[in-house]
């Protein structure tokens, strides 16, 4: 986590390093409620997840998938660089998925003094599926 | 668009880290969110079926670090509440809460922007 990264080095195209997490399973939805403080049943109780319209069970909290994206993105890029944050929950993420969470620079410019870079982030199972896409934003140093 | 500005909650992090340095992590804002008196406001407030909540969207934008020790003030508002029809034809209110953090020293520390969807 200690490493640099320079705005001169990352081009559009650069690709964040892959994360992989998971399998997921219940037992790391009960930990997350107990850390978040979200304790929806949806997340830990199959029978409720099913009377609630979620065939195969608990589904994994959106916050704890954003989690992993979070901690591939400041692998990366150091936290305090980190301007903007957001996804998009695009799909449920169920017991069992292997998530991988993949990312690329789609812009760089410099603004107000700042060396910005933009970069889209996915996180996927191990079908394709798609459960978060997102961007961030970060303010990087340059060289010199 | 509906404004709604709800109390202010103050939370204090009892955090004990390995480094005095080690800042909160980038999603790290749900957890004063939802250990918080505010999101039942807004769950009760709003008559919302907190059991048919889906979380649609989050974002965040980060003016500064969070430290062990700093003590977290969120002032939560309701940005935007709609209907809107699913594709298999189901009702859903749409609620965007904004949330903005500030340190004890009222400095912006983020802002965090939640679309809650609620299945009808």
């Amino acid at each position: 986590m200690a490493h640099e990264i320079y705005f001169d080095d990352i081009q559009v195209g650069t690709q964040m390093p892959q994360l992989v997490k998971g399998p997921m399973q219940k037992l790391q939805h009960v930990i997350y409620a107990g850390a978040s403080g979200d304790f929806n049943p949806l997340h830990t109780d199959d029978d409720f997840a099913k009377a609630v319209g979620m065939p195969t069970g608990a589904i994994s909290h959106g916050m704890l998938v954003m989690g992993f994206v979070g901690q591939a993105i400041t692998a990366w890029v150091p936290k305090k660089y980190l301007r903007r944050f957001g996804v998009r929950f695009a799909g449920m993420t169920r017991q069992g998925n292997t998530i991988t969470i993949t990312g690329k620079v789609t812009d760089k410019k410099s603004v107000g003094g700042e060396n910005i870079i933009t970069c889209e982030v996915t996180a996927a199972d191990e079908t394709g599926d798609v459960k978060i896409t997102g961007s961030f934003d970060a303010a990087l140093p340059k060289r010199g | 668009m509906i404004l709604y500005t709800l109390f202010k909650v103050v939370f204090l992090f009892p955090i004990i880290a390995f480094l005095p340095v080690t800042p909160a992590p980038a999603t790290f804002l749900t957890v004063p969110m939802m250990w918080s008196t505010s999101m039942p406001f807004v769950i009760t407030d709003l008559a919302i079926n907190f059991m048919m909540v889906l979380h649609g969207e989050e974002e965040y934008e980060y003016y500064q670090e969070i430290y062990p020790g700093d003590v977290i003030t969120a002032t939560p508002k309701i940005a935007a509440i709609e209907e809107k029809t699913s594709k298999s034809g189901r009702k859903m209110d749409m609620v965007t809460v904004e949330l903005l953090y500030t340190n004890q020293r009222n400095e912006k520390v983020a802002r965090a922007r939640s679309l809650l969807v609620e299945r009808k």
